[in-house]
């Protein structure tokens, strides 16, 4: 294994399609839509009620102290259970090691929120509940190193939008080559929540039916939620303990657009892919195949094959957009599209793009329409952008046969 | 790690007075006074900017403008705060349930509350293109972001990083603090503003960070002492060498324990007053406390910043001014 790598050992995916590695994969590959209505609130007045939420979470299964977690830190901490089980790591062996836990998310506490936003409603701030209050700002990634007995971990919370998970996998991919951490826990996780889904509402991109990405009659994204945590150590440290690679973070990188709080830029996303590649020190011809950011607003699709077009030329490898199942998971997605791409890479097979019809010309693109697809995966790039023109790419290649 | 560049806004805290009223929880808030987000920002696209993003952009400006030629592809900007811009997301949160029709919220603040609103529009308006994040971390976060820039120049992602935290003084926030801090906290006015550094990997003279490290538990000062003495590992320095000492916790209730783990780990270094004149700002109060300690201390001194997050989480920054 190259020196600039790092072994994946465990993958931990909470999400509307399923939690947990194996019925995560059996979804993803079976092309499963984790579309439902509305639960989190009532959405009464709204066109749209419909989103990705998690089914059946429940906190008390995952935590030894719910009540100190919001959602978005409860399925953090699930994740992170689900990804050390993976990896064959009991929390308390850790103790000892130097422990990296970063996890990327797009706001506070979304479902807290709303329950302090409710109560400014009824009777302004100074009615807050101080339970709610402490929920909304305790940290992530703190409530799972708590929860995991890490006392000396050290933690983050990284909040760049739609990008964050794989910024989160970009640090701990440097914790690991530059010799700062023996174990690393990253990727992301957010909570549904009603702000984010009304903004949408308001602003025009959610989907009226369902998230088609790439399809020439896109029109929209579908919210969601979900955790996404991956397991990294250095080979040494995997090889010590007799660990099972699944796969290796090759590279990454991120940037900034630079331009416009909300619209992507092309070029931008074309320097974040550029920059990765290099990082990973592969060409775009070692690329089999993208886990695309593909969320189905019109313009995030077409600017990002735009993208891919300008660093690929005219026949890109494969894209798949996971976010046809999942939703937008926003601080998790990024982390949810890495594990759909290690499961592609351990099962040798694309997941699909589901709710596909026709593919939109401004796009042409193959996204791998509806149905898994069987392909020789050993180099993945996985997409991340975010608002705030935030991008982040990680590659991510087939572990060496052991 | 070495401080190449510092701004913070309001760059000469007077310490009050802090603003009361009956829409305010007793401490008050104490805003910068006459902050013109216009001249903070720019004309353009302020509608619904926030008053920490403002304070942020502006200090981007300053920071960029002292450190011509440098490459604005190759600079990244970190910004921590404890909530990014929570009185936007009430304002949207509480329309959305008050309005005749829940979406009919203000679309130009839809983005103003996502927590890395502030992180862009500073590398928007100053058209800088290196990574790019928002941390988010209560008290410790500019600790952890800190850290986080040092790993982006060691991993040489960039060449220098813009790293610090803002936070806004509203009513929304002012109450929020209310609600978490413990009854016995120190009552202190909710402030606003931003500290921000410029920090680079090389061996030049100038103040240096030399040491960063958090640790956790039900007990605050054996996770602050735990702290205090990684960072002074990691520095290199016994505990004795470090002379200065400005400690932030008390606004959270963990004034005591933050006592009790200095005095266990430093001794009886000299006590920096910087504390809180600008109001509890948050995440930028580390910020605040290390612009203090490089203005307070001679040339040469080791100090020492400590911090407690309400969750129990201890930080610790260890720095030498130069």
């Amino acid at each position: 294994m190259n020196a600039r790598s790092a072994a994946v050992t465990g993958v931990g995916p909470v999400s509307a399609i399923g939690t947990g590695r194996e019925a995560f994969t059996a979804a993803l590959l079976a092309g499963a839509s984790g579309l439902q209505d509305v639960t989190a609130f009532d959405t009464a007045g709204y066109r749209i009620r419909h989103a990705c939420q998690v089914p059946d979470f429940a906190p008390e299964d995952w935590l030894a102290e719910p009540a100190s977690a919001g959602r978005t830190a409860a399925m953090a901490v699930a994740a992170a259970r689900l990804a050390l089980a993976d990896a064959g790591l009991d929390p308390e062996a850790l103790r000892g090691e130097r422990v990296l836990i970063a996890l990327g998310v797009s706001d506070c506490e979304a479902a807290e929120e709303d329950r302090l936003a409710a109560a400014v409603a009824a009777e302004g701030p100074a009615g807050f509940d101080p339970a709610v209050a402490a929920r909304y700002t305790a940290s992530c990634a703190g409530r799972v190193a708590a929860e995991l007995g890490l006392p000396g971990a050290e933690t983050v919370d990284i909040a760049a939008a739609c990008a964050a998970g794989n910024h989160a996998i970009v640090q701990g991919l440097d914790a690991i080559r530059l010799g700062e951490a023996d174990v690393v826990l990253c990727g992301g996780a957010d909570a549904f929540g009603r702000r984010m889904f009304t903004g949408f509402h308001r602003v025009g991109t959610l989907a009226p039916d369902a998230c088609r990405p790439f399809d020439a009659d896109r029109a929209g994204t579908v919210p969601g939620e979900g955790a996404g945590v991956l397991v990294l150590e250095t080979a040494e440290h995997a090889t010590a303990r007799g660990a099972r690679v699944r796969a290796e973070i090759r590279g990454g990188a991120v940037n900034c657009d630079a331009v416009h709080p909300v619209a992507p830029d092309r070029d931008s996303v074309a320097a974040c892919i550029r920059l990765a590649l290099r990082d990973a020190g592969a060409d775009p011809s070692g690329v089999d195949a993208i886990s695309a950011h593909g969320t189905g607003t019109p313009v995030n699709d077409v600017n990002e094959a735009r993208a891919v077009r300008a660093v690929f030329g005219d026949r890109p490898p494969p894209l798949t957009a996971v976010k046809s199942m999942l939703g937008h998971a926003m601080g998790a997605s990024a982390a949810l599209g890495a594990i759909a791409a290690i499961a592609a890479i351990e099962t040798q097979t694309l997941p699909p793009t589901i709710n596909h019809r026709r593919t939109d010309a401004e796009c042409a693109v193959d996204c791998v329409p509806n149905t898994a697809r069987p392909a020789r995966l050993d180099l993945v790039e996985n997409h991340g952008f975010g608002f705030g023109g935030t991008n982040a790419v990680v590659l991510i290649g087939r572990a060496p046969c052991a | 790690m070495r401080i190449a560049g510092r701004t913070a806004l309001p760059a000469r805290p007077d310490g009050g007075p802090a603003e009361h009223g009956p829409h305010l929880p007793p401490p008050g808030v104490l805003r910068v006074p006459g902050l013109d987000i216009a001249a903070a920002a720019g004309p353009k696209g302020i509608r619904s900017m926030d008053r920490a993003t403002a304070l942020a952009v502006a200090a981007t400006g300053r920071l960029l403008a002292a450190a011509p030629g440098t490459d604005r592809a190759r600079t990244a900007i970190l910004l921590a705060s404890a909530s990014g811009s929570f009185a936007t997301a009430m304002r949207l949160g509480a329309d959305s349930v008050t309005k005749p029709r829940p979406y009919q919220i203000d679309p130009g603040a839809f983005p103003v509350a996502v927590m890395n609103y502030g992180s862009g529009q500073c590398a928007i308006r100053h058209r800088v293109t290196g990574p790019n994040t928002a941390l988010r971390g209560g008290r410790i976060a500019f600790a952890q972001a800190l850290r986080h820039a040092r790993r982006l120049l060691a991993a040489g992602r960039a060449d220098q990083v813009l790293c610090g935290a803002a936070e806004e003084a509203t009513p929304e926030r002012a109450w929020l603090e209310h609600a978490a801090r413990p009854a016995d906290a120190e009552p202190v006015p909710v402030g606003e503003g931003c500290a921000l550094f410029r920090l680079v990997l090389d061996d030049a003279p100038g103040p240096r960070v030399t040491g960063v490290a958090t640790a956790r538990g039900h007990d605050p000062a054996a996770a602050l002492t735990t702290a205090i003495r990684n960072a002074l590992n990691e520095s290199g320095l016994p505990r004795a060498a470090v002379t200065a000492v400005a400690a932030t916790a008390g606004p959270d209730g963990n004034g005591p324990a933050e006592r009790d783990a200095i005095r266990t780990a430093l001794g009886d270094p000299a006590k920096l007053r910087h504390a809180h004149r600008t109001g509890d700002t948050g995440a930028a109060t580390l910020g605040f406390a290390l612009a203090a300690a490089l203005d307070a201390t001679a040339p040469g001194t080791c100090f020492a910043l400590t911090a407690i997050d309400r969750t129990g989480t201890a930080a610790c920054v260890i720095g030498r001014n130069a």
